[in-house]
């Protein structure tokens, strides 16, 4: 499983958090690009710069960003 | 009377919410709601102008004006209100202003469109003004499949209209919208609506009109431009021959 930023491995809750806010929060101003479209290393930058307009935490953003890097990691 | 009220509960709710709130979302479309409801805590401003057109010399074009305040109460409910509608009309005796009505509406969010087979919303809004009342209920129904959004609406309308809210109406909508999201910055589609109207609840007049155009929906970091062009397919002569809607939202 992939690392989050901070370098420790997310737990279940976690992901599933992550899983959660990305398909509600992230809809609410545009589709949903498959996960693959943009590299691993980008995908942090991504989610951050949205993350003030999708009224994310930084607990949240974290979960959103684990999410991602650990789907990309299985592909 | 009804004005004031809603500006003095308009201000106390601006008082209290977050002075740095953040973005409630995007209309991808000027006519069709769509199922997703606003974060909580969220706050925008959404500023809709509708002109119609009509070629029926009885008809006077006429341009509306809505100032909604969006707010996201939780993950499935958010609560809008319409501080004020108001229209500017042409008419040979007179030409101007009028404050129509104000409104409250509310959304509450079942299913998620991504990941649920369909995405669904149930919708309730009251309206009153001096010579309107109005209660519209909705059920919104979406679909996300890759770059598109797919949207229908079923809304039935009861409507009290005159001095003292006599006349009755009553009417069934069917909304449909279609999005593609070309870019993450801009969408364009189309929507539809059908409408079946029954005045004083009867349909002996059998009223229907069924109106058609395109859309575009650009956004960039906390404000988004809806525009939605509609032309009547139908051969009303009480109603728009087209309708232009424009929706400029901004985020605090």
């Amino acid at each position: 499983m992939a690392a989050t930023r901070t370098g420790r491995h997310p737990d279940i809750a976690t992901l599933q958090q992550g899983r959660t806010l990305l398909i509600r929060r992230c809809i609410e101003c545009h589709t949903l690009p498959p996960l693959w479209h943009y590299r691993i290393e980008d995908w942090p930058g991504i989610v951050d710069s949205m993350s003030h307009r999708a009224s994310l935490k930084p607990a949240q953003r974290e979960a959103i960003i684990a999410y991602i890097l650990a789907v990309r990691s299985q592909q | 009377m009804i004005h004031r009220r809603v500006t003095h509960l308009l201000s106390i709710l601006l008082l209290i919410w977050p002075a740095t709130a953040p973005f409630a979302g995007v209309r991808h479309f000027g006519y069709v709601y769509e199922a997703v409801t606003s974060s909580p805590g969220s706050l925008d401003v959404e500023n809709w102008v509708t002109w119609s057109h009509a070629s029926n010399p009885q008809r006077v074009d006429e341009v509306d004006f809505r100032h909604e305040f969006e707010f996201g109460i939780t993950e499935n409910f958010q609560a809008s209100l319409y501080a004020a509608d108001w229209f500017y009309a042409t008419e040979a005796e007179h030409s101007g202003f009028i404050y129509s009505d104000s409104a409250l509406e509310l959304i509450y969010n079942l299913t998620n469109p991504v990941v649920d087979p369909v995405g669904l919303s149930v919708y309730e809004e009251i309206r009153a003004g001096d010579r309107v009342f109005e209660l519209e209920s909705k059920l919104i129904a979406q679909k996300d499949l890759g770059p598109f959004i797919l949207a229908y609406n079923l809304t039935l309308e009861a409507v009290w209209e005159g001095t003292g809210w006599q006349q009755r109406q009553g009417e069934l909508q069917q909304a449909f919208g279609a999005s593609y999201e070309i870019s993450q910055r801009v969408s364009v589609g189309v929507e539809m609506l059908h409408e079946f109207e029954f005045p004083e609840w009867r349909d002996n007049e059998r009223i229907r009109n069924f109106f058609i155009g395109p859309n575009v929906c650009l956004r960039h970091k906390n404000w988004f431009v809806t525009l939605t062009g509609l032309a009547q397919a139908t051969n009303t002569p009480d109603e728009a021959d087209f309708q232009l809607r424009t929706i400029f939202g901004i985020g605090f």
